[in-house]
């Protein structure tokens, strides 16, 4: 081999190594983890990274899931003074949404949501009592066809902290936190279909808010 | 077919449908022609309840909702038939040319304004008066016309008997079930009562009878066109089944052509837009693919 290209073969694996070594630290900053900020303060909840959806048994033999595309509200939290912990939830009851046109038509109609009379779906919360570092209890009072229940949400932090990434109106201070919970339909008065249809209901909510108060 | 019959979903229909309101509309019925020798008067005023009694007694199978203050629409319902089977059945308050269509107008005219508060309510007074208007007055013309003395009582049994049977179908396909229920609870309870009283029949379309049947049937397709969605054409039929139904009862009855050809031309002319209905609902329910 000449030792030009021996020359050459040694300047181009000096480069590839000194480019490689620069991506290394980059790779490294790119890794997904959880922001663990503090999440005291008060939040709008954004509508596009949250969502309100749940799972019901049918006929016997699988689980269908449906969603709402629609959901607004608030959230505060002060890990200091519990007692001031809010949190309020609008759903529009005619966003729903369970892959199926006609299956969603009928869920809006008077045998189970009945939009046209009872429009929106709401949670205000009455308190929150915290069970270890990032979780805890959420109770409150649940407003679903008209009816109004109690119900508790157990509550997982998901994370807190400054994402500058984002452009506004998603950007800013964010949190956020999962929360499940099981509730009757029939106590609700949406007993129809009970041969067909489970009367237990799974909800989940996903939320991420945007800090407007500390 | 017969494997339907398995189904606990199927059964329960049954039940709550056909076998609970054909059985207390039997049981008032039996016991009308029972009392009937001793104590005719009571008798009477027992079989004119038969029907609301057997669409109450369905309506606690299918719905089960009597709260008061009613929290839906449809548990206003029952409320609204109890009243009327009061008022309807106190002898003296009905009678006369006024009265009775006086107060067909007046509770036609609640009962859409109850009715269709929940929507109307979220609308400014211009957009929701004339809605309830166009409502109340159909629905009371309808009402009205349906206790002209020309309307002859097996002949208005019929027309409501063909309306609620194909209310019944309809409903499903246009999205309630419950509806559907409803609907066919009430068609039970007219035919029931019809088949269970014999030649006694006319007596238990009484006002009682009339009055519960023409409000309940209103609510209904008052429900299935705002709150479930059905559409014009579908509900349309509808009334145009009553109309002409009644109509056909008054013309045949003025031809002198009494009995059964009267309640035979009047069911024939009421059947033909409900079968109409049915297949826009059919034709519906395809284009949105069927069953889940």
């Amino acid at each position: 081999m000449s030792s030009s290209r021996v020359s050459t073969m040694c300047r181009a694996a000096l480069v590839s190594g000194l480019l490689s070594g620069m991506f290394v630290p980059l790779a490294h900053a790119a890794r997904y983890h959880r922001l663990t900020g503090s999440a005291n303060g008060t939040y709008r909840i954004d509508p596009n990274h949250s969502l309100a959806w749940f799972t019901i048994g049918h006929a016997g033999v699988a689980v269908v899931v449906g969603r709402f595309d629609k959901m607004s509200g608030t959230y505060t939290f002060n890990s200091a003074a519990p007692a001031r912990d809010k949190v309020a939830i609008r759903i529009a009851a005619a966003s729903i949404d369970t892959n199926f046109a006609m299956r969603d038509h009928d869920l809006r109609g008077p045998d189970f949501f009945n939009v046209r009379e009872f429009p929106v779906i709401t949670f205000r919360s009455t308190r929150f009592q915290p069970k270890g570092a990032g979780a805890g209890l959420l109770y409150g009072r649940l407003t679903l066809h008209g009816v109004t229940r109690p119900v508790v949400f157990h509550v997982r932090e998901i994370g807190a902290g400054p994402v500058a990434a984002l452009p506004k109106p998603w950007g800013g201070y964010l949190s956020g936190y999962e929360a499940t919970t099981t509730i009757r339909r029939s106590a609700f008065g949406m007993a129809a279909y009970a041969g067909m249809i489970a009367n237990r209901v799974h909800l989940h909510v996903n939320i991420e808010g945007v800090r407007t108060a500390r | 077919m017969w494997a339907l019959l398995h189904s606990s979903f199927v059964q329960s229909q049954l039940i709550h449908v056909v076998l609970v309101p054909a059985a207390v509309a039997g049981l008032v019925a039996m016991s009308s022609r029972f009392l009937a020798a001793g104590t005719p008067r009571l008798a009477r005023g027992l079989a004119g309840l038969a029907v609301p009694a057997a669409f109450l007694a369905g309506y606690f199978e299918a719905y089960r909702d009597f709260t008061f203050p009613p929290t839906t629409v449809l548990s206003w319902v029952p409320w609204f038939v109890l009243l009327l089977a009061m008022a309807a059945s106190l002898r003296g308050w009905t009678d006369g040319a006024i009265l009775r269509p006086a107060l067909s107008i007046l509770a036609a005219a609640c009962g859409a304004a109850v009715l269709l508060w929940p929507i109307l309510g979220r609308e400014t007074f211009d957009m929701a008066l004339p809605v309830w208007a166009v409502v109340a007055a159909v629905w009371s013309t309808l009402w009205v016309v349906s206790g002209l003395r020309g309307v002859g009582r097996p002949s208005f049994l019929a027309v409501s008997f063909i309306t609620s049977g194909g209310l019944a179908v309809v409903a499903p396909l246009s999205g309630s079930i419950l509806l559907g229920e409803l609907a066919a609870t009430l068609a039970v309870a007219l035919g029931a009562s019809l088949i269970l009283a014999g030649p006694a029949a006319c007596s238990l379309v009484s006002d009682a009878g009339r009055a519960t049947t023409a409000f309940i049937l209103g609510a209904l397709l008052l429900d299935l066109r705002f709150y479930a969605g059905a559409g014009e054409a579908t509900i349309g039929a509808f009334m145009a089944s009553v109309a002409v139904g009644l109509i056909a009862a008054v013309a045949i009855g003025r031809s002198r052509r009494e009995g059964s050809w009267a309640v035979l031309g009047s069911a024939v002319c009421a059947l033909i837009p409900v079968v109409i209905a049915v297949d826009f609902a059919f034709r519906a329910s395809r284009m949105g693919g069927g069953a889940y």
